[in-house]
């Protein structure tokens, strides 16, 4: 009963912060600038730019206008697009498959790499090892993700050959996308495991399992890792919405079908009902996620009581 | 140090002894020390260089065009020629002249940004830490939201509406970054606001003012710096993805992350036009996370010793 209560608590909460994100994307967009005047073709005389807003409502007052926002959103109403002049969500839906199977496997690639090596830089502490990953970490984490992602595409793409550089198809067009996403996830994710672990190691309950004579893999897979790894989790799951979201960089370089990348085409040919729709919906994917999260996260440590650390 | 067998799992891995005692600093560590602010300081010296003085290094005027001589490879390879040491792009400008005034642009942007950003954010903290209340929640409120939010996605729709202008990209830089310096001030506010030399200023008459500026400020400034030159690098990696975009500065001003996307078409016959700028943003970020880090690593008994309050 406790845990229903819990759940329902959440579920409101997410639709607190939807709500939250949804009007705070309506503020950005109608407070900076005349979206009529992005539509408009350069030789609109004033009639035609009085029509566009009278067709995208922008005519009416602010109040009317956000809460016909509101009540659209709420349907999965989100205009119709000028470019593909069929409903916005529709021309989105297509694409939402190509962006998460992007984000996934960028992410499954950060966790199958990132732990291990953390944990091997955290018990290898102060050696070349360490010293080489840590190294290797920072780098990792300076390099934008679209120029990785260009010079891969030069290496294995074009010197070598060995990979397709753009579009999607087959598992090899998802590699060098997926590999580039997941770089700064990565190191990231080896540094929090690494220093993760190194706290629990330090910890008075590793002392005493190693004082009844407990050898080093029992004391660290039995004992340390489920601890150090409940904030590796809650990183991981944060980190979900932030390659969700980052995919926009990714997808233009490598001409992945996704939702970043519609946004952006549909930035630079003025379909401003797209623009619009893509980034409430990216937002909208974000928070959910994040939600989600947190709500696994309090599931595994019951010891948190408030939201996150 | 002995070289570890990376190779052989199956040899039981020794649990080093070390890890259960009090932590010291790695030769690794103290190397470190003196390389990280080393490298810092390097590209420091050339970013200022290329900001103030391109025209002295520069060979050659960063927009001017010659179309005879498009997609010159650099110096080293067949065909290159010592009047464009880093070769030519599309339209036949010099890539190494592009690329020192580029630094320009990159560099005051993200400087201004974080600057202002930083101002406001750790103004934020410090006052919000200090007073507590209505403010203080209202502010942590607001640093949530913004943290919660994918800023670039907010970024980009500012950028596609408002108009693709230095003023506008600088604003919606700085607004990416106060968060970050009010959590850090505010918390640490929270902590310094209970020490004794607080108390002793409030009892000898200061103003809030006075004790926030000249005792709460002076105490928080090495987190500030660490958080700087952590936004920094940040705001770089910020300002060239939104230029890359086609979102940032506009032509003719160069700009790092806006010739990657203009010579992306020309990967497959001229990598020099993409390798050589973002090799400069990713020094310029390495740079400051480098110098972040080392910061962060000095202080670093510092501050604990006196949040234990000795």
């Amino acid at each position: 009963m406790r845990r229903l209560g819990q759940i329902a608590w959440a579920l409101g909460h997410l639709l607190v912060v939807m709500l939250g994100t949804a009007s705070l994307v309506f503020v950005v967009l109608r407070c900076s600038g005349d979206p009529a005047m992005m539509v408009a073709p350069p030789q609109a005389t004033l009639d035609d730019l009085q029509a566009i807003r009278r067709e995208l409502g922008l005519d009416r007052p602010m109040a009317a206008q956000y809460v016909e926002f509101l009540k659209k959103l709420a349907v999965g109403d989100l205009a119709q697009s000028f470019r593909y002049r069929r409903p916005a969500l529709e021309v989105l839906g297509e694409r939402v498959g190509a962006t998460v199977q992007l984000a996934l496997a960028a992410q499954l690639l950060a966790i199958v790499v990132a732990i291990p090596l953390g944990i091997l830089s955290a018990i290898r502490r102060d050696t070349w090892l360490d010293a080489g990953l840590t190294g290797f970490v920072t780098l990792a984490q300076s390099i934008p993700h679209f120029w990785l992602g260009l010079m891969a595409m030069v290496v294995f793409g074009v010197y070598l050959g060995w990979l397709p550089t753009s579009g999607r198809g087959g598992w090899s067009n998802l590699i060098l996308p997926a590999v580039t996403l997941s770089s700064y996830s990565m190191a990231s994710l080896t540094r929090l495991t690494r220093s993760s672990v190194l706290e629990v190691l330090s910890a008075d309950y590793i002392r005493t399992a190693r004082a009844k004579g407990l050898g080093a893999w029992p004391i660290l897979f039995k004992h340390a890792l489920k601890n150090a790894l409940i904030p590796v989790v809650t990183l991981t799951g944060l980190q979900l919405g932030v390659l969700l979201s980052g995919a926009v960089v990714v997808e233009t370089v490598f001409a992945w079908p996704g939702i970043g990348r519609l946004t952006i085409e549909a930035i630079h040919t003025r379909d401003y009902p797209l623009v619009q729709a893509g980034v409430v919906f990216l937002a909208l994917l974000f928070v959910v996620v994040n939600q989600g999260v947190d709500l696994c996260y309090r599931w595994l440590d019951p010891r948190t009581i408030g939201p996150g650390r | 140090m002995s070289p570890v067998e990376v190779s052989a799992p199956a040899r039981p891995v020794e649990m080093p002894a070390r890890v259960l005692v009090v932590p010291r600093r790695s030769h690794a560590g103290r190397r470190g020390l003196v390389l990280k602010p080393a490298f810092g300081l390097l590209v420091g010296v050339l970013l200022s260089l290329c900001t103030l003085v391109p025209g002295e290094i520069a060979p050659t005027s960063p927009t001017d065009q010659d179309l005879a001589a498009r997609l010159r490879p650099p110096v080293w390879m067949d065909g290159g020629s010592a009047r464009h040491p880093l070769g030519t792009d599309s339209l036949g400008r010099d890539v190494c002249s592009r690329v020192i005034y580029g630094a320009r642009t990159t560099f005051l942007v993200a400087l201004v940004a974080t600057l202002v950003g930083g101002a406001a954010g750790a103004a934020l903290g410090l006052f919000s830490g200090y007073h507590g209340g209505l403010v203080e929640e209202l502010v942590r409120k607001l640093v949530d939201m913004q943290l919660a939010f994918p800023y670039l996605l907010l970024a980009i729709s500012v950028l596609a509406v408002a108009g693709r202008s230095v003023p506008v990209l600088v604003t919606v830089l700085a607004l990416s970054s106060w968060p970050a310096f009010a959590r850090i001030v505010r918390g640490e506010v929270l902590s310094l606001r209970e020490r004794q030399f607080i108390e002793g200023a409030r009892a000898i008459g200061c103003r809030d003012l006075r004790i926030l500026l000249a005792h709460l400020l002076p105490s928080v400034s090495a987190s500030l710096c660490v958080v700087w030159s952590f936004d920094l690098a940040r705001v770089v990696v910020l300002e060239s993805s939104l230029s890359f975009l086609g979102l940032g500065v506009q032509p003719p001003t160069p700009s790092w992350g806006m010739d990657l996307s203009d010579s992306r078409q020309f990967l497959q016959i001229a990598y020099w036009t993409v390798l050589f700028p973002g090799l400069a943003i990713s020094l310029v970020v390495l740079a400051a996370n480098l110098v972040g880090d080392w910061v962060r690593d000095v202080l670093d008994p510092i501050v604990k010793r006196s949040r234990a309050g000795v």
